[in-house]
């Protein structure tokens, strides 16, 4: 978006107010920097000269999920959240990202040899614990991740693990994007996904120089980091070795949905074009049905569908997830018609906002209280890492998984074994 | 532009969390719904509790420092804007619901709860706090208080004012105020509630109110009845007026009102249609559906295109999207809106109508009608280019018009939204000099100093309007 273009969208609001009743920021804060209408405001005093809030932009904007509830119940055309997101950039590029933090970035991000060096020497600074102790996970050195619980890094990240399974087989060739949280502190995930996707008839291929999809940069207003990463994806998933290129996590989903318009050549615009959300896939495409598998069902697991909001409201999936759960044997699928609540994670707002994020994250978890499930699922890697931190932090007996595995765990027949 | 010195003395009164002069926060703060861009309060305050409200109100006389009382901010006159800098006292930390007391009927509440939210927890009870302004899920009670909102089922049910049986408000002097009852009938010296609900936040402060319930309606029933033109509307109004039916809803939207639903939501409205009505009949499910079924029968005896009656809650909540969005829908249609409200003496809602597409050809200019049917209240929407100062003026010159026809048909210039700053050039229209001055005087003795919210109501001296002495 360029400045006449957000200059052209801030004019749509008209004031009314009702983005404060959708917006689950406000909704804790009761303030009116947390809602679109109030940054949308101080947007458009920026870009009108006003000098004091120069200095301000980055930090005010960064006080929003973009979580896209604003823009879709705005009747007057306003889309708060992509005004914010264009604010982000515009902040970029007025502050500046700095040379530094842009390599920095790009490094960490694009799996170069700063961040190898890093995980090869993680021990060094990471307290390791044990995946089910439920203890929180310090970083002693490093107060950016505080006191919130993480799931240890795997010993060995998926894309270093997986190997191509020897024999070819037949049907659509569907192309694996991992994901940096499935990649790096969850790989039984991803493997999981191989497993499900083979099950359901498809020749599952890894690109294992993948780097990370590019929605952090992007969430930040950090376009140039975007593109590069975008450019980089590209190069190893030539089109025309697949027919999907599917995603794991359906942030990364949206993202690489963008690629077309952010990169805007015709390459870009077909991969976008191939990339297919995974429970769409396996739902409408491959028309994947669980096969029963006997023995550990003694008890129907309640389990609670929650909606990420970007795959929602913005990719429109919500009915093949629970059209995959409800077939699921030994699953009761609770609360599906329940209204969706944002879980609070946000991406990055997580590590700007981690107390606000916690906040929020109490709405949803007092929503589950007439459905009692036993088991929370979702598809987004973001909403994961909430569930699994905030449902710790307020002690309640309820777990979250990651949809795949649930999938995979409860559909799946037992002879594929895919993390060799 | 206050002191700092004198800002310091507001912050050490509530502490560094409750005041700020961020240049953020006087950007977010220095405008409600009426979007006006230029002006800034000096400050921004946020009191708990009545007690704090009286420490501000003294030290604001004390310095001379106006205050605005705002809620959500979601006003449409400018009752919350900050016409000559000042303190915004920001209500929201007022948001506890003290009790719902379902033996009594009552509900007491603080100014900050928002008024969906109220509603929300006396339906949980079997409950019902009628008054339903669209922006109920992004308006506080306070604010609804202040400039007593009215809403679609004000036909039946009435305003706010109707609810409020008593309320506490720091006045203008610093005295606290604890007026009416909180019982179902009082009438003991005069009645101070009703004076200061609609008095637009410039008497004093609300810090707690006590609201009458009624029990929850057990059925609601909804008709969507499209008609050639708005006149055998109007017939079916009449129809149900004469037959003794009062719906709790009657909404009228114009083509041009449908036409701009249609182009947002894409919902299958009848676009050849000249105007249509949402009605909904409530009560014991017997009753409620029969006059349902007279509602029906009407329309199709007054030549409705079609009539359709819900046949479950979604398509229901179908219906009234198309209602709810309309009035900032209509934003897409062009950049300026003067959304007025004027009432009319229900049977002269075709005449005023007549009159507005008068206006309309008269100044060039598009203006949408849709509202309230059954009790003559009609949101005369004048439409312009912002952009445009020749339009601008255009655009004040027709609503100055609207007001004129409005008061020669027996209606008044606000049903509902207030006067604020938005109309205060024109109050004389209604209002006798006589008239404003006693309320000034008034005014005068409950905020001796004029720190109440200033520059709303009231029209400067020199106002180009006024009403022509006989």
């Amino acid at each position: 978006m360029n400045i006449h273009q957000l200059n052209e969208g801030l004019e749509k609001c008209v004031r009314c107010g009702r983005c404060l009743s959708t917006c689950p920021v406000y909704r804790c804060t009761g303030w009116e920097g947390s809602v679109a209408r109030g940054k949308i405001s101080l947007l458009k005093a920026r870009l009108a000269g006003e000098e004091a809030l120069e200095n301000l932009m980055g930090g005010l904007l960064s006080h929003c999920l973009l979580c896209g509830a604003c823009s879709e119940g705005c009747s007057s055309g306003a889309k708060g959240d992509e005004l914010i997101l264009a604010g982000r950039s515009l902040a970029l590029k007025t502050g500046g990202l700095g040379k530094i933090r842009e390599l920095l970035a790009r490094d960490l991000l694009g799996r170069g040899p700063l961040v190898r060096v890093l995980w090869q020497s993680r021990s060094l600074f990471l307290k390791d614990v044990p995946p089910e102790s439920g203890l929180h996970f310090r970083f002693p050195v490093a107060s950016l991740l505080g006191d919130r619980w993480l799931p240890s890094p795997a010993a060995k990240p998926f894309l270093h693990s997986f190997k191509e399974p020897s024999a070819p087989r037949k049907g659509p060739r569907v192309a694996l994007f991992v994901g940096c949280v499935a990649n790096y502190l969850r790989p039984q995930s991803a493997a999981a996904a191989v497993r499900l996707l083979e099950d359901a008839g498809a020749q599952v291929v890894v690109p294992l120089s993948q780097v990370c999809c590019g929605k952090p940069a992007a969430g930040a207003g950090d376009e140039n980091t975007a593109r590069f990463l975008a450019a980089r994806n590209l190069r190893f998933f030539p089109e025309e070795d697949f027919d999907f290129i599917v995603p794991f996590c359906s942030s990364c989903s949206g993202q690489l949905k963008e690629y077309g318009g952010l990169l805007g050549t015709d390459e870009a615009v077909r991969f976008s074009g191939k990339v297919v959300e995974l429970s769409h896939l396996l739902a409408s495409e491959l028309n994947w049905r669980p096969h029963s598998c006997g023995g550990d069902d003694d008890k129907e697991l309640r389990v609670f569908y929650h909606d990420p909001c970007h795959l929602r409201r913005k990719q429109g999936v919500y009915r093949e997830p629970r059209q995959l759960l409800s077939n699921l044997p030994g699953v009761k699928l609770v609360g599906e018609d329940a209204a969706p609540v944002c879980c609070g994670h946000g991406g990055l707002f997580n590590l700007w906002h981690y107390d606000l994020s916690q906040a929020i994250f109490r709405d949803r978890a007092e929503s589950l209280d007439p459905y009692k499930p036993d088991l929370v699922v979702t598809p987004c890697s973001g909403c994961w890492l909430q569930f699994e931190d905030g449902l710790r932090r307020l002690g309640l007996p309820i777990k979250a998984k990651p949809l795949v595995e649930l999938l995979a765990e409860k559909g799946c027949s037992r002879e594929t074994d895919t993390l060799r | 532009m206050l002191k700092p010195a004198i800002v310091s003395k507001f912050e050490r009164l509530l502490g560094p969390d409750s005041v700020s002069t961020r240049p953020e926060d006087l950007v977010l703060y220095g405008s409600d719904a009426t979007n006006d861009p230029r002006s800034r309060p000096d400050a921004v305050a946020w009191p708990s509790t009545t007690d704090e409200v009286v420490g501000l109100v003294r030290l604001a006389r004390e310095h001379r420092v106006p205050l605005i009382p705002r809620g959500a901010g979601s006003g449409l006159t400018g009752g919350a804007l900050p016409v000559d800098g000042g303190i915004m006292v920001v209500m929201t930390r007022f948001d506890r619901i003290i009790e719902i007391d379902g033996e009594n009927l009552v509900a007491e509440v603080e100014p900050g709860v928002f008024t969906s939210r109220l509603q929300a927890a006396a339906e949980k009870q079997g409950l019902f706090y009628p008054p339903d302004p669209a922006s109920r899920d992004y308006s506080t009670l306070g604010g609804n208080v202040a400039e007593n909102a009215g809403g679609t089922r004000a036909v039946k049910y009435g305003v706010t004012r109707d609810y409020v049986l008593g309320l506490t408000a720091v006045i203008g002097t610093g005295e606290i105020i604890r007026t009416g009852v909180r019982t179902a009938k009082g009438v003991v010296g005069y009645d101070l509630t009703r004076l200061l609900v609609g008095s637009e936040g410039t008497l004093g402060i609300i810090t707690r109110l006590i609201l009458r319930l009624v029990p929850k309606p057990a059925t609601t029933w909804t008709v969507l009845a499209y008609f050639k033109n708005l006149a055998d509307a109007a017939a079916t109004v009449a129809a149900l007026t004469a037959a003794k039916v009062v719906p709790a809803t009657l909404e009228f939207m114009d083509q041009a009102s449908i036409t701009c639903v249609e182009q947002y939501l894409q919902m299958g409205l009848d676009l050849t249609a000249g105007g249509l009505l949402l009605i909904e009949t409530d009560g014991p499910a017997a009753q409620a559906r029969a006059e349902a079924e007279i509602v029906t029968t009407f329309c199709k005896e007054n030549r409705a295109i079609s009539v359709r009656m819900a046949e479950s809650r979604a398509e229901a909540e179908a219906m009234w999207q198309a209602r709810r969005v309309l009035s900032s829908a209509v934003f897409r249609l062009a950049s300026g809106k003067m959304n007025e409200d004027i009432v009319v003496p229900r049977s002269r809602i075709p005449e005023m109508i007549e009159r507005a597409d008068q206006v309309s050809r008269k100044f060039g200019l598009k203006i949408i009608n849709f509202g309230h049917a059954g009790d003559g209240n009609i949101h005369v929407c004048v439409m312009y280019d912002a952009a445009d100062p020749v339009q601008v003026t255009r655009a004040k010159a027709a609503v100055k018009d609207i007001f004129t026809h409005t008061l020669d048909l027996g209606g008044t210039i606000s049903g509902e939204h207030g006067i604020g700053t938005s109309k205060k050039d024109f109050i004389g229209l209604e209002i006798s000099r006589e008239g404003l001055k006693l309320m000034e005087r008034v005014k005068a003795a409950f905020d001796p100093d004029g720190i109440m919210n200033p520059g709303k109501i009231f029209p400067p001296d020199n106002s180009p309007f006024e009403i022509e002495r006989k």
